[in-house]
């Protein structure tokens, strides 16, 4: 088994409940009875493996707790929007089923095959992450099994520090098996989108400041494989979401016997074989993106479009052949608005290009600042870049992109990581130890580890 | 379908009850959620309250509680009427071995097999004396043919495929659809073992397109997913010498 970026591959031994106390029992070795072995090393939970390294891979030698199958829906107020599921509930189903009635989800990632417990571990961030956060503001309770304190309610105002180390806490307090999320009401199912293409990078960064206060949505797709003045042209791409008087929420339930929706179009059946991701095939791709026609002004299209554009290929993954990629995500802080993060944006596109590591996907995005215990988001620009694995060259070079973002005072989204040091990993996050601490109450011998938390020797705490 | 009536789904809280449940419920469906966890059938419920703006009913009712069986079934009559029954309770020993202990071997005989016999001869006999109403079990793949890596589960699962082809005889020209319902490997938490073959797994929602689809167009054996039929076919022509070579 791998995360999603197919590299690093482990195997390990995998427990799939079919409900919640079948969960807790598992994951909880002092709960098992006689009749059930116990785990004595515990369970780490895992959702969908969306995430790209090893933050859902157990450590070597211990086993995983696959939620696919706790994947009910145990109540919904429509007064409040306030959803409560199961932790296996992908945000697929929640939009299947709430988009029909007037609810979306308050934030997105750029992919709906997230369970609701991996977005909360992951504290998930979406294009409107400049206006509103990730998604621990509309958490309003998690249930989590610990280790110490047995199966726990916890929010924004209970059990407070339990709520403030698991959401963005990639599953070490315990297996997260309950999340109420209070959704967004919707007059229209579709979006309002706007292309605006900035031939350079500072006008990039001049059109984010020109158009994001108008919009709630915003992101970029930065062309990385030219150089000299064209250095960072993309196109910035804003939403909001359509208003729309004659949808009414209620009793657009589909009663049709449709295929369950697979917004795949297809799926990639194996792994490319190497190179097929020619850096000549990229320039033509970046280049044709760049200057594909595009309305001057607003048109709307469907939601999945926006928000999911990889969607629309099951697997995409596999494209970057049997070796896999890195996704580096790193964020630039730009507190003072002095140009900071824009100088560190353009440092690390830099220092790419200067050794042609263009990627075919690069995503630029503002965002504001996380208060979990453990943050990524600060306010400033995030950056995220698909960066094929080819071996220890890319490790060597991707640890010199680490001093870049090091020196910018960024740091790397752990979700993406497969390859951070510990080293980096307690430079760039300064708050670790304060957020182990509280790991530790809950979780004192570190029952049910990832990969991800030895590396980083998050346990040494 | 869409007759009037409430479908009974017997051993609600199986995943591939869950799915059939949920592929039912989206069409508009009643439901009578019926298995022996009632904090589980709950659940259940709830998710498909949420889902589709309607609760069904829950119902405990134990396969083991061998001398219930009629009395259970005259209280759920108060929740008639129906208009067929789907049953997905089954047991699978652990281990690849098959050569389950006396106490698992007994019990899987009796979970898919006699419980479940006499559990749906009570529904025939219902859907027989009502004229009308469709009985569909899910047997298995694995009762197609003897193998040694779950020869006791496959054993059950032919003697049901025996009993639902003599069911079906004799309900022949009374107005009663019986279905044998036989998937492949399907990831449930059931079949956790086969995760090294994720390719095999078909996913509990494809099972349940196939027993709807079937339903629908009044097929009496369904494969899910069909490409089964044609794998099992080769597989039943195969002499036994070369059976006993087919890997899994």
């Amino acid at each position: 088994m791998s995360g999603w970026g197919r590299t690093p591959v482990v195997s390990a031994r995998g427990v799939f409940p079919a409900t919640v106390s079948e969960g807790i029992k598992a994951s909880l070795p002092a709960t098992a009875g006689p009749a059930e072995p116990a785990e004595p090393e515990g369970l780490l939970g895992r959702g969908l493996g969306r995430s790209y390294g090893d933050a859902s891979l157990p450590a070597a030698g211990t086993g995983f707790l696959d939620t696919r199958f706790l994947d009910r829906f145990i109540a919904f107020d429509p007064v409040t929007g306030i959803l409560e599921a199961e932790a296996g509930v992908s945000l697929h189903s929640v939009l299947e089923v709430m988009v029909p009635r007037g609810y979306f989800l308050p934030v997105t990632p750029g992919t709906r095959w997230v369970t609701l417990g991996g977005a909360v571990a992951s504290n998930v961030h979406g294009k409107n992450h400049h206006h509103c956060g990730s998604i621990e503001h509309f958490i309003t309770a998690l249930e989590v099994a610990t280790p110490a304190c047995g199966v726990m309610r916890c929010g924004p105002q209970e059990n407070r520090a339990l709520f403030q180390a698991t959401v963005g806490g990639y599953g070490l307090t315990g297996l997260i098996t309950r999340v109420s999320l209070r959704l967004k009401p919707i007059t229209s199912p579709r979006i309002r989108t706007r292309a605006v293409r900035a031939p350079t990078l500072s006008a990039l960064f001049e059109a984010f400041r020109m158009h994001d206060a108008g919009y709630e949505y915003s992101v970029a797709w930065i062309d990385t494989l030219t150089q000299g003045k064209a250095l960072g042209r993309g196109v910035l791409m804003l939403g909001d979401h359509a208003s729309d008087p004659e949808f009414s929420g209620e009793a657009r339930i589909p009663r049709n016997e449709k295929k369950p929706s697979d917004p795949a179009l297809f799926h990639v059946p194996f792994p490319a074989p190497a190179g097929l991701l020619q850096p000549w095939a990229l320039r033509l791709f970046n280049a044709a993106y760049y200057h594909l026609p595009r309305p001057a002004g607003e048109k709307t299209a469907a939601y999945g479009g926006f928000f999911y554009p990889l969607d629309v290929i099951g697997g995409w993954n596999k494209l970057y052949g049997s070796r896999g990629f890195f996704q580096y995500q790193c964020v630039i802080p730009d507190d003072t608005g002095s140009g900071r993060g824009e100088a560190g944006v353009e440092a690390c596109l830099n220092y790419l290009t200067r050794h042609g590591m263009g990627s075919f996907l690069a995503v630029l995005k503002r965002c504001g600042d996380d208060s979990v215990l453990l943050p990524f988001c600060k306010r400033g620009y995030t950056l995220a870049l698909d960066i094929p694995h080819r071996g220890a060259e890319t490790l060597r070079r991707l640890d010199e992109l680490d001093r870049i973002v090091l020196d910018y005072g960024g740091r790397v989204y752990l979700t993406k990581d497969a390859r951070l040091s510990k080293e980096t990993f307690r430079a760039m996050y300064p708050e670790w130890e304060t957020w182990m601490k509280t790991v530790t109450r809950f979780n004192p011998d570190g029952l049910g580890r990832s990969r991800m938390s030895e590396r980083l020797g998050l346990w040494e705490a | 379908m869409n007759r009037p009536g409430s479908i009974v789904v017997f051993g609600a809280t199986s995943g591939i009850a869950k799915a059939v449940s949920r592929a039912w419920a989206r069409r508009g469906e009643s439901l009578v959620l019926v298995g022996r966890d009632e904090a589980a059938l709950r659940d259940e419920a709830a998710d498909l309250a949420v889902r589709f703006g309607k609760e069904p009913a829950v119902f405990r009712w134990d396969l083991l509680e061998r001398d219930a069986h009629a009395r259970r079934f005259e209280a759920l009559l108060a929740l008639g009427p129906f208009q067929g029954f789907f049953l997905a309770s089954g047991t699978m020993p652990p281990g690849r071995e098959g050569a389950a202990s006396a106490e698992l071997t007994r019990l899987t005989f009796d979970l898919n097999l006699t419980e479940t016999v006499i559990v749906t001869n009570l529904f025939a006999d219902h859907f027989r004396a009502q004229g009308s109403g469709f009985i569909s079990v899910l047997s298995s793949v694995a009762g197609d043919r003897g193998r040694a890596g779950n020869r006791t589960y496959g054993a059950s699962k032919a003697g049901l495929t025996a009993y639902l082809e003599g069911l079906r005889a004799s309900l022949h020209g009374t107005g009663v659809l019986v279905q044998t319902v036989k998937p492949g490997p399907t990831r449930t938490p059931m079949t956790r073992e086969y995760e090294g073959l994720p390719f095999l797994l078909a996913s509990p929602e494809a099972v349940a397109r196939a027993v709807t689809r079937g339903l629908d167009k009044g097929k009496t054996t369904v494969y899910a997913p069909g490409y089964w039929r044609f794998v099992m076919g080769i597989i039943r022509l195969l002499p036994e010498f070369l059976a006993r070579k087919v890997p899994g």
